[in-house]
């Protein structure tokens, strides 16, 4: 049994989670990527930073200046990291999602909890001399990964399978799917208009770098070995069935998350339709949508129908 | 170590000579042995646990609803069994008769008629709710939880201070201060039997299927809680959490046809106990305040229907009145016929003439509260007041005197408590749990206050106050055959050489 008021924080504990995950992961990729490049080529180390901002554009951020000695970048780092003004900072996610958490404690175990409160507390009680050193900031962002992935793992080994879980999960796989998505329409079209122009080797870094932000360059690897052409980093992104953060796994774990949710019959329902259609058109419509010249405005209609998705489960509360 | 020098009273672990009481004298040596480095290595660790997981209390007033760490005090209060013994029967005999007075006050109210407490006393407390007249909760249970405040007297009695009828937190402090302790500081348990409080969800959890007004196998119990903002937020999670029952708002609940329901995501669920942790004026707008939101709009109709239970039952705070307070040795003898196992507070009400008179003529040398104030908010502690801060309270005592009473400063008992770097001597009070189901069972142990200001006599933790785990000690077994004993033991561990 679940109240509805519940079954909307649990939903937004999930999303806030995977967002803090998916930034922290995202910096230290554009960083390593950036710092890789900075020498060799300014623009490709810039349009690192790009991507990374067009990904997540509510951070208001500006490009930073990568030649400036590192101190444009390490503003940027801690934005990311620390500035709770700044609404996808890891931060301000772990934030949310401690508020979130407080409203349905009950709910969770004292695992979570713990190493929730824990993570917060360790990121935001670093010295601010740490916050002006380079290789520190690094090392922060990597302490701070490891707990977020302390809480997920928490979180997937001490509770319970019920229709929280499906709340729970639903706003993991929901922001992720999404987040899969606006680095590919984030990514594309830099790689594209560069794609004539580039170094083999440039172009496999860039390609390993977009799937090391959406954490699949190892399973990428394992289905196409070291070669890393457009489609098939696309295709595998899009449609592979196998992999956690391809957007056809995620609208899959959504459907079958709806199907545990109990309802009304009004609301969970359309919800289950709309995600229904995504999934029959991310299994029928593969070929026709590489195809096209691309892969974009598939790319669109899935999301709609997630932002969709979405407003029923977080108008749930209210419905009621 | 150097253990500090005892305050005027009573000392819990040391005697007049300044030797550790027996039952103290293991925890005096295993801490003395620690070095302050350790003891602040474990205290940082305290710390980070407290705040892990969430073990804190909203401060009213403080900016932005402030969230502080309850303060917590590694050296454990001991209560050796006798003395135990003592306070559950003492407890178990005024729990007893506070429920006999609340039903009769809602009820015929022979208390009142043979004169024992005047109507006009009764009548003007904003706790006692005419509306409630005649009707009895499931099985006449009022205080399903009542949290006692003992203190120590300069000779060592334990006195009531209060009790507290409506919802007294504090419960989960005592259960995750053990839980600190033992994490922390280990060794210290080696030695002593120490009689566990973690079953207290469960007790608790019994006695509220006890009352459940549908007697079906896990019928629907919820916490009802204020929300986020309210101090005790984390008690409130913590039990429901403990418990396996929901946590809800007012907003989360409805009435429809006298009956309470739940909305959940696969719609409405009926209600059958509701443990409240909010205060009868704000549970139903429409037989209390109207501009409460916390509560349901209803409520009270499915109460007196007698198809919801109300954990404690609406009313019950009259009997934890200040006012009233001073007539419950009369209370239990009048229930009871017996004396009262506990001794209590000698007492000065407002609303009587010559009690009056003397509080006026006395504010210098007394502790005067308000009999509707709670936390020690309100409270003016004469003998350490100013001539302007009595000369101010004089004007509220004399403007409203029915909602003072006033009492002798008690001499408190004193605790040895390690604060920068050294183990001083704090007055402490103590808070035991009971628990009324289908019988009333006592939690061995309790929320043991500390005034960590040095010579303060107020422990809240409003008012800068902090806690200590309290140590039950089991009683010791009685003699048997040795002989029997190991053979038992044999059989347990599948026969060892």
């Amino acid at each position: 049994m679940l109240l509805a008021r519940v079954a909307q924080s649990l939903y937004w504990l999930g999303r806030y989670l995977e967002r803090a995950e998916n930034a922290n992961r995202h910096l230290l990729v554009a960083r390593a990527f950036s710092l890789e490049f900075e020498g060799l080529d300014q623009t490709m180390a810039r349009a690192e930073w790009q991507a990374l901002l067009d990904t997540m554009p509510a951070s208001g951020l500006a490009i930073p200046d990568t030649s400036a000695r590192g101190t444009a970048v390490i503003k940027t780092m801690r934005s990311f990291l620390i500035d709770e003004e700044n609404p996808v900072s890891v931060a301000s996610s772990l934030n949310r999602a401690r508020d979130n958490a407080r409203t349905v404690n009950e709910r969770l175990t004292r695992e979570v909890v713990d190493y929730l409160n824990d993570g917060y507390r360790r990121l935001i009680a670093h010295r601010e001399d740490e916050w002006n050193d380079a290789g520190r900031i690094n090392e922060i962002a990597e302490e701070t990964h490891g707990s977020i992935l302390t809480i997920l793992g928490a979180m997937e080994n001490t509770l319970s399978r019920d229709e929280g879980w499906g709340y729970l999960k639903s706003g993991e796989a929901m922001e992720r799917t999404q987040h899969t998505i606006f680095v590919l329409k984030a990514r594309l079209p830099i790689m594209e208009h560069w794609a004539g122009g580039m170094d083999s080797p440039i172009s496999h870094a860039a390609w390993r770098s977009v799937l090391r932000s959406v954490a699949s360059l190892e399973n990428y690897r394992q289905v196409h070995g070291p070669r890393f052409e457009e489609a098939d980093v696309v295709r595998f992104l899009v449609f592979d069935s196998a992999t956690p953060r391809s957007v056809n796994t995620g609208v899959r774990r959504i459907v079958g998350y709806l199907r545990s949710m109990a309802s009304d019959g009004r609301n969970i329902p359309t919800a289950a339709r709309c995600m229904g259609k995504a999934a029959a058109q991310l299994e029928f419509e593969e070929e026709e949508a590489m195809a096209r010249e691309s892969i974009l405005p598939f790319l669109e209609d899935i999301q709609w129908q997630l932002v969709q998705t979405h407003e029923i489960l977080t108008g749930e509360a209210r419905s009621f | 170590m150097e253990w500090a020098t005892r305050l005027s009273g009573y000392d819990e672990a040391f005697d007049r000579d300044g030797f550790p009481r027996e039952h103290y004298q293991t925890v005096v040596e295993s801490l003395g042995a620690l070095d302050n480095g350790q003891i602040k290595r474990r205290g940082q660790l305290q710390n980070i646990s407290l705040r892990n997981q969430g073990i804190t209390f909203n401060v009213y007033g403080a900016d932005g609803g402030e969230e502080r760490i309850f303060p917590f005090d590694f050296v454990p209060r001991v209560v050796p069994a006798h003395e135990w013994q003592i306070i559950e029967r003492g407890l178990i005999q005024r729990v007893t008769a506070l429920n006999l007075f609340l039903r009769d006050l809602y009820t015929e109210q022979k208390v009142l008629k043979d004169g024992l407490i005047p109507w006009d006393l009764i009548l003007s407390r904003p706790e006692y709710v005419r509306q409630l007249m005649g009707v009895l909760p499931p099985h006449k249970v009022f205080t399903h939880v009542t949290g006692t405040d003992l203190v120590r007297d300069a000779d060592g009695t334990y006195r009531v201070l209060e009790d507290n009828c409506r919802c007294p937190s504090g419960v989960s402090y005592v259960i995750e201060n053990r839980n600190i302790l033992q994490r922390t500081f280990p060794e210290l348990f080696a030695n002593y039997p120490v009689r566990p409080v973690r079953d207290y969800p469960d007790m608790l959890l019994e006695a509220l299927e006890f009352v459940s007004p549908r007697k079906l196998r896990g019928g629907l119990i919820v916490v009802l809680s204020p929300g986020r903002a309210n101090s005790a937020y984390f008690e409130h999670s913590f039990l429901a959490r403990e418990m396996g029952v929901l946590l809800v708002e007012g907003s989360d609940l409805v009435v429809d046809g006298n009956h309470v329901f739940v909305r959940t995501t696969g719609g409405r669920r009926q209600v059958d106990v509701i443990y409240r942790r909010i205060d009868d004026e704000f549970l139903d707008p429409l037989v209390f305040r109207r501009d409460s939101v916390l509560g349901v709009p209803g409520l009270m109709n499915a109460y007196r229907e007698g198809n919801v239970a109300l954990a404690n039952a609406p009313g019950a705070g009259v009997a934890d009145d200040k006012a009233v307070y001073p007539y419950m040795p009369d209370v239990i003898r009048y229930y009871l016929g017996e004396e009262p196992i506990l001794a209590q507070v000698s007492t000065y009400i407002g609303a009587r003439p010559i009690d009056l008179k003397y509080i006026l003529d006395n504010l210098d040398k007394l502790v005067v509260k308000q009999t509707d104030g709670a936390g020690g908010y309100g409270m003016l502690m004469g003998p350490f007041a100013t001539k302007a801060e009595i000369e101010e309270y004089r004007k509220g005592v004399e403007a409203e005197p029915g909602r003072y009473i006033a009492q002798p400063l008690v001499e408190i008992s004193a605790h040895p408590t390690y604060l920068e770097g050294k183990f001083v001597a704090r007055r402490v009070d103590l808070r035991p749990y009971v628990v009324y189901g289908d019988r009333i069972k006592v939690l061995p142990g309790g929320l043991t206050r500390v005034a960590l200001k040095d010579g303060s006599y107020v422990v809240n933790s409003s008012q800068g106050g902090g806690s200590k785990d309290t140590w039950v000690l089991e009683a010791p077994r009685p003699e048997t055959n040795g002989d029997e004993e190991v053979n038992g033991d044999l059989d347990v561990n599948g026969g060892q050489d």
